[in-house]
C-alpha cells in the first residue's frame, strides 16, 4: 500500500468513515509498537501507547497537510508522544524484571494469562539479541537505528520526524552502527 | 582510510549505496575484496544489517487491534460530545427547576403577590362587579379610573347600593339637585369634606341636609 493508498483511505475517513483507518492501523502497527516496545520493554505499556498514537492520529488527522508521506507524520507522533511518555512517566521508579542480589541473577516470574506474550514478541534467539542490544544502545542511537534500519525511512524522512539536521542523523547512524556491531560481535552473533 | 583501512562510516555509507560517486564506490570494494581486515569488518556489518532486517519482518501478534483501536475512537467521541453538552444540559436542567420553585410561591412575598393581584387581574374583575351593581340600583357611572368607579345616585338608593357594595371603600358626597348642572371639578371638592364608608353597614350621608339633596354622588374604590 503506497503514500495515495494512505491518502485515499484518509480521505475516506475525513469524509466519515472512520471504520476505513483500520487499514492503516494494520498497515504501521507493527512499526509503531515495535519502536513503543523498544522504548519502554513491557509488552502492556508498549500496546496502550500504540493505542493512543492511533487515537491522537485519527483525531489530528484533519491537521495532516499531505506536504510529507503520511507515515513521515504518523512517525513524528509517534516519536514525540513517546517522548512526552518517557518524561511524564520518569518520576516513577521502574521494577526491572532481572534482579540482582550478589553474584546471582533471576527472572522474576510474573504472572500473565496471555499465551507467553513475550514469545510473540521474539521469535528467534538470535533476533532475541539484536533486539536486546538495540535496547539498550543509547536513545539517540536507538531511535534512529529505529526508523533507518528497521522501518526503512530515508534520511530526509528521520529529518522531518526527529526534527535534526541531516548531518546529524548521519553520524548518528554510523555511531549506532559501530556500536551496535562491536556489542553483537562481543556476543559472538556475527 | 585511516592507517590503510576504511574507516566505519564510509562503510556504513557503502552499505547504504550513498557513496558520492561511482568510480569511489569501485575503489573502496575492491580494496576490501583485497583487505582481509577491511573485508572482516564490512561483512560483519553485512552480518548485523540482515539480523536487523530481520526484525522488520517479525510480526508482532495484536490480535484485533485496529477494532480495539476504532472502538475506542468511537466511545471517546460520544464522550466528548456528551461532556460538550453537559453545560447547555445543566443550564436548561438549573433554569427550569428555579422557574418552577418560583411558581411554587416559595420565594415571593404574599403581600405584594396579593397587591399584584388586586391592582391587575383581580381588580379589572371587581370593577365589573361594582358597575354590575352600581347598574342595578339604577344609578349613573360617571367615570371610571384606575382608582375608583364615580357614580350618581339618589339618596333614596343609595343605601341599598352602599349594602349590596359590602366591603369596599367607599366615599361620597351630596350632589346638585339637577343632575344636569354638575362638574367634575367642583364634585372633587366635594369629597375631600364628607365622610368615609368602608366595610358593610347602613351608611347614610351624615349631611343633615340629606332630605333635601335628591342625589348623593360616589366613589367605590378598587
Amino acid at each position: 500500500m503506497s503514500n495515495s493508498d494512505d491518502i485515499k483511505i484518509i480521505d475516506r475517513v475525513l469524509s466519515g468513515d472512520v471504520e476505513a483507518f483500520s487499514h492503516l492501523i494494520e498497515k504501521y502497527q507493527n512499526m509503531i509498537f515495535r519502536y513503543a516496545y523498544s522504548k519502554f520493554n513491557n509488552y502492556d505499556e508498549a500496546l496502550d501507547i500504540t493505542q493512543e498514537i492511533f487515537i491522537m492520529a485519527i483525531e489530528a488527522l484533519s491537521s495532516f497537510r499531505r506536504e510529507s508521506k503520511f507515515s513521515t507524520w504518523l512517525y513524528s507522533i509517534m516519536v514525540n508522544y513517546c517522548k512526552n511518555y518517557k518524561k511524564k512517566n520518569s518520576r516513577y521508579s521502574v521494577v526491572p524484571l532481572n534482579v540482582t542480589r550478589g553474584d546471582d541473577e533471576y527472572d522474576l516470574q510474573l504472572p500473565d494469562d496471555r499465551e507467553n506474550p513475550e514469545e510473540q514478541v521474539i521469535t528467534d534467539d538470535s533476533l532475541r539479541i539484536v533486539k536486546e542490544e538495540i535496547n539498550n544502545l543509547p536513545d539517540d542511537y536507538k531511535d534512529i537505528l529505529i526508523l533507518r534500519d528497521i522501518d526503512g525511512l530515508s534520511y530526509n524522512e528521520i529529518v522531518d520526524v526527529l526534527n535534526i539536521k541531516i548531518s546529524n542523523v548521519k553520524v548518528r547512524i554510523h555511531r549506532g552502527r559501530e556500536l551496535l556491531k562491536n556489542r553483537l560481535y562481543a556476543r559472538g552473533l556475527i | 582510510m585511516k592507517d590503510g583501512h576504511i574507516k566505519f562510516e564510509t562503510m556504513s555509507d557503502l552499505y547504504d549505496n550513498s557513496i558520492a560517486t561511482n568510480d569511489e564506490q569501485e575503489k573502496l570494494l575492491d580494496h576490501i575484496d583485497n583487505c582481509p581486515v577491511c573485508k572482516k569488518e564490512y561483512d560483519q556489518l553485512k552480518n548485523m544489517m540482515r539480523l536487523v532486517s530481520g526484525l522488520r519482518e517479525q510480526e508482532v501478534a495484536l490480535p484485533d487491534f485496529s477494532t480495539m483501536v476504532i472502538h475506542e475512537v468511537k466511545s471517546r467521541k460520544k464522550k466528548k460530545t456528551f461532556y460538550r453538552a453537559v453545560p447547555a444540559v445543566a443550564a436548561s436542567v438549573l433554569m427550569a427547576t428555579g422557574f418552577g420553585l418560583y411558581n411554587t410561591g416559595l420565594f415571593t412575598n404574599a403581600e405584594t403577590s396579593n397587591y399584584a393581584l388586586e391592582t391587575t387581574g383581580g381588580a379589572v374583575n371587581d370593577s365589573e362587579r361594582v358597575i354590575e351593581i352600581i347598574q342595578k340600583h339604577d344609578a349613573r357611572i360617571l367615570s371610571v379610573t384606575g382608582l375608583y368607579v364615580e357614580g350618581e345616585v339618589s339618596i333614596r338608593d343609595y343605601n341599598l347600593l352602599r349594602r349590596e357594595l359590602g366591603f369596599r371603600k367607599v366615599t361620597y358626597s351630596m350632589a346638585p339637585k339637577t343632575r344636569a348642572g354638575m362638574t367634575g371639578t367642583g364634585m372633587r371638592n366635594n369629597f375631600e369634606n364628607v365622610g368615609i364608608h368602608q366595610g358593610n353597614g347602613n351608611a347614610y350621608p351624615a349631611d343633615s341636609r340629606r332630605d333635601s339633596e335628591e342625589y348623593v354622588r360616589f366613589r367605590v374604590y378598587r
